[in-house]
């Protein structure tokens, strides 16, 4: 094709922007009550008047220089805020922060009086007993705190685009987490349930060389984690009597410091137009020195000594695929792809003998560690291949191979097999239909001997049992008109354990979707889905008998939205509902009969309105609403006291359950 | 012959994108000039479409499109994207690879997105002054466009803070190829999860094997029912792979419930009210997972 005459392009209707442009937007708001959980993503925990602010910026400069500054929710614990820079083309800068606040549940309590420290202590004068039930200090000495953390993430990126062909990218960051989470401290029968401190650093850096030439192009990367903890241990006072002298204090590991690094090199080339080879190799490494705790911090046991300081712990991880992907040899209709993929994980732990103090009680029989490698391959091919009227047929093989050392099966393949139709381009009807059968064998289970107890001979744990899985899916998409698509798909998946006399013996999962998008005229779009979904358990154990235990969660989700734009576009509009019901139930046959626990329910309502109008040319007014409600039942935790069980010592928490109002009043300036 | 040729390959308009904005303004059916405050509109950057052949650059020569369209007939498509546009998904991303190969990633070829014929355009928005999939808060929704039941998880009781736009899609699926099964972002599936729970890394002293192997094994990483994103509760969900003689091995009834015997292996945390450390433990004397 020649090339076109461009001289008389003058682009005189193109609106090249230049200077500052983007929008800052203020607000107000009222949040109706304190609702604890809701501050999970969001960080409106609390009741009150807020003063929130966004921000979208941009400045253009000559030779194509810019600038950007983008941030949201400034006024509360979920914001973020992003700068960037730099000349687009040849380099660009970003520095972002951010924060993400969890909120699981406000109404924990707990006897220690120094909760968030990592060396947990009762009140002075403590009277230890043997039951939670029996303690005598405990009513008088328990004092509410939060189970929630907040994660703090700064990071900076560099790009370099020094031609077509090269780019250099690097990236660091630097990741905090506080906060409080349960941790559990027993002593053999005894437990207590500890607000145990969180307060984590997580650094990373990522750096990328990548290279595109005309026939193939590849990307060298490195890619490091530095975790490090403030508190690798953890102690308690013990509120029990001592179940063995000197029991009076307890002491757990916490996660170690720990360090990650990756090398991996990836690239593809193409032999013809019609065949590509893409490949992929990473090594990477993980490890952790940190100082093993003794092995009981009872002064009345003289433990062993260790066998080493730390654990030295080191894993080796490789991982290798790739794949060629064929279009057109055999026949224009056809396009072919044959893949392999290798994992390995190579534990280079040393083994140790050691010689436990179970839970500061009492010497156990000497044990060594299991450090646990395995190694998985997957290969197989992918068939696609266009029939007349836009209908496609594929359908692919593939096999697994996976080799675990130190479990009770060495080896497990698994044969997969799949179809799929679909006639995505007829017009106004999309039809996909698939079916996907696995076969998983393993070479022989054999229960580990060093166990005492050992596990029960007819157990079969489910990622390593023969299994068949059968997958279906079905979508179709209708377009009966240019401004409406309605869209139906369904899923089953299936998973039978045959030789599983204890443990899982079958899984299922069903879900049926249905989502339509309406645009009745031009600026006014609607949406709306629902969605069911069922999964089903089925499982056996034993005692003196065998018993049976089934399991099914329904979750019913639906909600619609609406989207509203006046024609000089001066004023916007929408609003979104959506509303999910899930209900879990058990059921367990323990011998004779069956026996149903209370449903396990969880609603999540909420409903957001929102109405934009411009006030004058760059200044808009802005309202919002927001409605959530939040409402469970969980016999886990419903009429659960800190002292109900007598052997543990619980936080007794309340559902989290709240009905939540906010209301947004703003102004927009635009640039 | 070669003249044949040249007269039949589609001509680029006289005015290049003066003849587009003519009727591509504002009011019409597919405003566009949201893609001058976009970096597609960067003149000053010699490798955009207006350092170029303009808007023709990625659509194609649009002479005939642009052309004066008589009585009934049917104005001719635009060869790429444009709703009747004829070209394959292929022959459309390969316009937008010309530029964006290197962003796109070696393993785009033979990807999932790429296998079932995805169009670049399927999720980008080229004329948006910010394109929807690159921001974090509005990208899940462009997922969700087609990816519809997972809707619904994002809204179960335990569901990571996508719903909120804390996290997006991108932040453990890499939607151009990679190296990880599922298109996650890092070489298998732990790995992604640690990007976020590098805590639960270890390695550990005492591995819990599952723990070590899988993390999809006990969590449902898009939205359970369950708390922490677990499949099911505790003490099931651990009775699933252990049955050990003594309390592994229980049927547990509802006479655990509070107001009958209060069983510490089901209120509150299940197993994990002493077996803590299920992502493993690194005390030496940890092997229970209880220090």
């Amino acid at each position: 094709q020649s090339e076109p005459d461009t001289s008389r392009w003058r682009c005189r209707f193109c609106a090249f922007e230049s200077g500052l442009d983007g929008n800052l937007g203020v607000d107000v708001g009222l949040v109706f009550d304190d609702a604890y959980r809701f501050g999970s993503g969001t960080g409106l925990e609390d009741e009150g008047g807020y003063l929130n602010g966004d921000l979208s910026l941009n400045w253009w400069g000559d030779g194509a220089r810019f600038y950007e500054i983008e941030a949201a929710s400034l006024g509360t614990r979920a914001r973020a805020l992003e700068l960037s820079g730099g000349v687009q083309g040849r380099y660009q800068f970003k520095v972002a922060y951010d924060e993400i606040p969890q909120r699981l549940n406000d109404t924990g309590l707990s006897p220690f009086v120094n909760i968030g420290s990592s060396a947990l202590s009762l009140p002075a004068g403590w009277q230890p007993a043997g039951s939670a039930k029996l303690m005598p200090d405990l009513a008088g000495s328990l004092r509410p705190f939060a189970i929630a953390q907040d994660r703090k993430r700064l990071g900076f990126e560099l790009k370099f685009t020094g031609s077509q062909r090269w780019s250099h990218h690097l990236s660091v960051s630097r990741e905090q987490r506080d906060g409080l989470q349960p941790f559990s401290g027993s002593f053999l029968t005894l437990a207590t349930i500890l607000p145990a401190p969180i307060d984590y650093e997580t650094d990373s850096i990522e750096a990328t060389v990548a290279y595109t030439g005309d026939q193939w192009q590849a990307n060298l990367g490195y890619y490091g984690s530095f975790f490090g903890n403030a508190d690798p241990a953890l102690t308690w006072q013990n509120p029990f009597t001592p179940l063995v002298t000197g029991a009076e204090q307890g002491a757990a590991a916490r996660p170690p410091d720990n360090d990650f690094h990756q090398l991996s090199l990836s690239g593809n080339y193409r032999l013809n137009p019609g065949m590509r080879l893409v490949g992929h190799i990473a090594l990477g490494r993980a490890s952790q020195d940190e100082a093993l705790l003794p092995y009981t911090v009872n002064p009345a046991i003289t433990p062993a000594p260790l066998p080493a300081t730390s654990a030295n712990a080191e894993i080796d991880s490789t991982l290798l695929s790739g794949s060629a992907n064929l279009s057109g040899h055999l026949s224009k209709a056809l396009r072919f792809k044959a893949f392999y993929r290798r994992h390995e994980r190579d534990n280079q732990t040393p083994v140790l003998s050691l010689q436990p103090i179970n839970t500061d009680v009492y010497q156990e029989a000497p044990r060594t560690n299991r450090p646990f490698s395995f190694e998985k391959s997957r290969y197989g091919l992918d068939l696609r291949y266009r029939l007349p009227g836009g209908l496609s047929a594929s359908g692919g093989f593939a096999r697994e191979d996976y080799r675990r050392d130190l479990q009770e099966v060495a080896q497990t393949n698994e044969n997969s097999f799949w179809i799929r139709l679909s006639a995505p381009a007829a017009d106004p009807v999309d039809l996909s239909f698939g079916l996907q059968r696995d076969n998983r064998n393993g070479s022989g289970y054999r229960p580990i001997s060093s166990l005492d107890p050992p596990e029960n001979p007819l157990l079969r744990k489910f990622n390593l049992a023969d299994r068949d899985r059968h997958q279906a899916f079905a979508e179709i998409g209708l377009r009966p008109h240019a401004s409406t698509s309605i869209g139906i798909s369904g899923a089953y998946a299936k998973d039978e354990y045959p030789d599983s006399v204890i443990g899982l013996n079958a899984s299922e999962e069903r879900s049926l979707t249905l989502d339509a998008t309406v645009d009745p005229m031009p600026r006014l779009s609607l949406h709306g889905f629902v969605t069911r979904q069922v999964i089903d358990y089925a499982q056996t154990g034993m005692a003196q008998t065998i018993w049976q235990a089934t399991a099914e969660d329904e979750i019913v989700t639906g909600g619609f939205s609406l989207a509203f734009t006046n024609e000089d576009g001066s004023r916007r509009m929408g609003l979104d509902y959506s509303r999910s019901d899930s209900e879990g139930s058990n059921v367990i046959a323990p011998g004779s009969g069956l026996v149903e626990f209370p449903d396990l329910t969880a609603d999540l309502e909420t409903f957001s309105f929102r109405i934009e109008g411009r006030v004058r040319d760059n200044l808009r007014a802005r309202f919002r609403y927001r409605y959530e409600r939040f409402h469970s039942r969980d016999w886990t935790i419903e009429r659960v006291e800190p002292a109900t069980i007598g052997s543990i010592l619980l936080f007794g928490e309340r559902l989290p359950n709240y009905t939540q109002q906010i209301l947004w009043l703003g102004l927009v300036r635009s640039f | 012959y070669a003249a044949d040729e040249t007269e039949s390959a589609p001509a680029y308009t006289r005015a290049g994108a003066d003849t587009c904005l003519r009727c591509h303004d504002e009011s019409s059916a597919f405003p566009v000039l949201a893609i001058f405050k976009s970096p597609h509109g960067r003149a000053a950057d010699d490798r955009t479409p207006f350092a170029g052949l303009q808007c023709e650059a990625c659509h194609g020569p649009g002479d005939a499109h642009a052309g004066r369209v008589r009585g009934d007939d049917v104005r001719p498509a635009i060869p790429f994207f444009g709703d009747s546009s004829p070209a394959s998904a292929s022959e459309h991303n390969e316009v937008c690879l010309g530029c964006h190969r290197q962003s796109a990633g070696p393993a785009w070829p033979g990807s999932a997105h790429e296998q079932n014929d995805k169009r670049c355009v399927d999720c980008h928005q080229v004329h948006a002054r910010k394109d929807p999939v690159l921001q974090t808060a509005s990208q899940t929704g462009v997922c969700l466009d087609c990816h519809k039941g997972l809707r619904a998880d994002l809204l179960k009781p335990s569901a990571h803070p996508l719903r909120h736009g804390e996290m997006a899609c991108g932040s453990c699926h890499k939607p151009h190829g990679s190296s990880g099964e599922k298109l996650l972002a890092r070489s298998d599936l732990n790995q992604t999860c640690f990007d976020c729970h590098a805590d639960k890394r270890g390695p550990h002293l005492w591995e819990h094997a599952p723990a070590a192997e899988d993390c999809s094994l006990c969590h449902l990483p898009h939205g359970s029912n369950h708390p922490a994103l677990l499949t099911r509760r505790a003490p099931q969900l651990c009775q699933q792979c252990h049955s050990r003689l003594g309390h592994p091995a229980v049927a547990y009834t509802p006479q655990g419930l509070p107001d009958k015997g209060a069983s510490a292996a089901q209120l509150a945390r299940g197993c994990v009210n002493c077996h803590t450390q299920v992502h493993g433990s690194n005390h030496p004397s940890g092997a229970n997972l209880t220090r």
